[in-house]
């Protein structure tokens, strides 16, 4: 099932991501390229009503710079262009020196982030379930 | 060979005094805890000035020379944490779960009054602090109105080094239309990765609309520790407390949209104060001497072989 998605500025964004803890609400464009996260996360694979959601985003400030001290029990919230809100709560946390399609894939997990740390070099992936 | 060693602990003797000498100068002037302050709030919004609104503030905490914050009264009872907080973030956190509270526990505001024409109330003659004021709404037909939960400050420091006793705030608000029927939700989270053996078996929520107890439910495992209830938005602030909370965990309260997340945090798991500058310094001086030292011990040891 696709994403309804909404286009702005040549865009097609598919929902909203927000860290209420870390205060972070940022629009999900709906297609991958690295070249973008710097202004927005990503779509990187799957969606939203079949809990296959891979999102990428930049560790710039007000970005994904929060997967650096997010921890597990931390509330993820994903709400799409409908207006349904889905709520996840973060599992785990790991840490990889690379990452493809398939490592993200492998875990069982209804919602991924990642993010690559400019100054580490590594790869830091959070793997949230559905509340 | 004398020479050399006069030399050497001469310069071990200098970077001594180097490491002792202070490399940053605090310029903050100390608060005055018993200074009589005021405190001014202005409810305004895109040109609207809110006339009487009740504004409601508690002072929860009081504040030493230094400018570090204590929890006062009944606010101790609370297990919140005010201190290492690094966010604004954090601090809306501890304003949204203290004035859950203090509206569950009917507990007596430090200061009220009734905003005027221009949407001012001005709270005179109190003590330095950390005040918490409470959420107010307007409604007006169609809408709603929200000012939000906020903490102030008193005094408010200035980018001189010095205090501002007479606080102006402004409080933040928005808008959302009434009438619609509205799915609220409330979800325990926790926050204790290793110690899980710690959590209870279920918690008890207190569900308060208006500052009255509605309904009261029990969140365990088995109803995966969340709770949902349907209600008309009238413009009534909805907000819930968690009861008997475990010794060991600290919570926050954060609604986001209709949404009550309340989380508790494991005290085993805070982490130690992040250093700062002075510290900082301060240990690499540490370094310094004990290093500087171990070599003095050092030439002591080869000069006293070399003259046996």
């Amino acid at each position: 099932m696709n994403m309804p998605a909404l286009e702005m500025d040549g865009e097609n964004f598919i929902g909203i991501i927000e860290i209420p803890f870390y205060e972070i609400t940022l629009p999900v464009c709906g297609s991958w390229n690295k070249h973008k996260i710097s202004s927005f996360p990503c779509r990187y694979y799957g969606n939203l009503y079949d809990s296959s959601l891979i999102i990428g985003g930049s560790d710039a400030e007000g970005h994904f710079d929060f997967i650096k001290t997010t921890s597990v029990g931390d509330a993820v919230f994903v709400t799409d262009m409908t207006g349904g809100q889905y709520f996840y709560q973060v599992e785990w946390i790991e840490k990889y020196d690379e990452i493809s399609g398939e490592v993200l894939m492998e875990k069982s997990a209804d919602l991924v982030l990642f993010t690559k740390n400019t100054y580490s070099f590594d790869y830091t992936v959070v793997f949230c379930s559905m509340r | 060979m004398k020479r050399i060693f006069r030399m050497i602990s001469l310069l071990i003797c200098m970077v001594l005094f180097m490491a002792m000498i202070p490399l940053t100068v605090s310029a903050v002037t100390p608060i005055d805890p018993e200074r009589l302050s005021s405190l001014t709030l202005q409810y305004a919004h895109n040109g609207r000035y809110y006339e009487g609104l009740e504004i409601r503030s508690y002072r929860i905490a009081e504040v030493h020379e230094n400018g570090t914050y204590d929890l006062i009264g009944s606010f101790r009872e609370y297990p919140v944490k005010i201190y290492e907080v690094t966010s604004h973030a954090e601090w809306r956190q501890i304003a949204s779960t203290l004035a859950a509270y203090a509206e569950a526990d009917w507990l007596e505001p430090t200061c009220t009054a009734v905003t005027d024409t221009n949407g001012i109330v001005s709270f005179t003659d109190i003590l330095p602090g950390m005040y918490l004021t409470t959420a107010v709404t307007h409604t007006d037909g169609s809408a709603i109105t929200v000012f939000e939960n906020f903490l102030t400050v008193v005094p408010y420091p200035n980018e001189d080094g010095n205090h501002n006793y007479d606080v102006t705030a402004y409080p933040k608000c928005e808008s959302h239309p009434l009438g619609i029927e509205t799915e609220y939700k409330v979800v325990k989270l926790w926050k204790d990765s290793g110690y899980e053996e710690l959590r209870p078996d279920s918690v008890t929520v207190d569900i308060l609309k208006n500052g009255v107890l509605w309904e009261s439910e029990i969140l365990s495992s088995e109803n995966n520790w969340s709770y949902q209830w349907t209600a008309e938005d009238d413009g009534s602030i909805w907000q819930v407390v968690e009861r008997e909370i475990p010794a060991e965990y600290t919570v926050t309260i954060v609604k986001e949209q209709n949404t009550f997340i309340i989380t508790n945090c494991t005290v085993y798991d805070i982490s130690s104060a992040p250093q700062t500058g002075d510290a900082g310094i301060q240990s690499g001086a540490s370094m310094l001497m004990c290093i500087s030292g171990g070599i003095l011990l050092v030439l002591a040891a080869w000069r006293k072989k070399n003259k046996v």
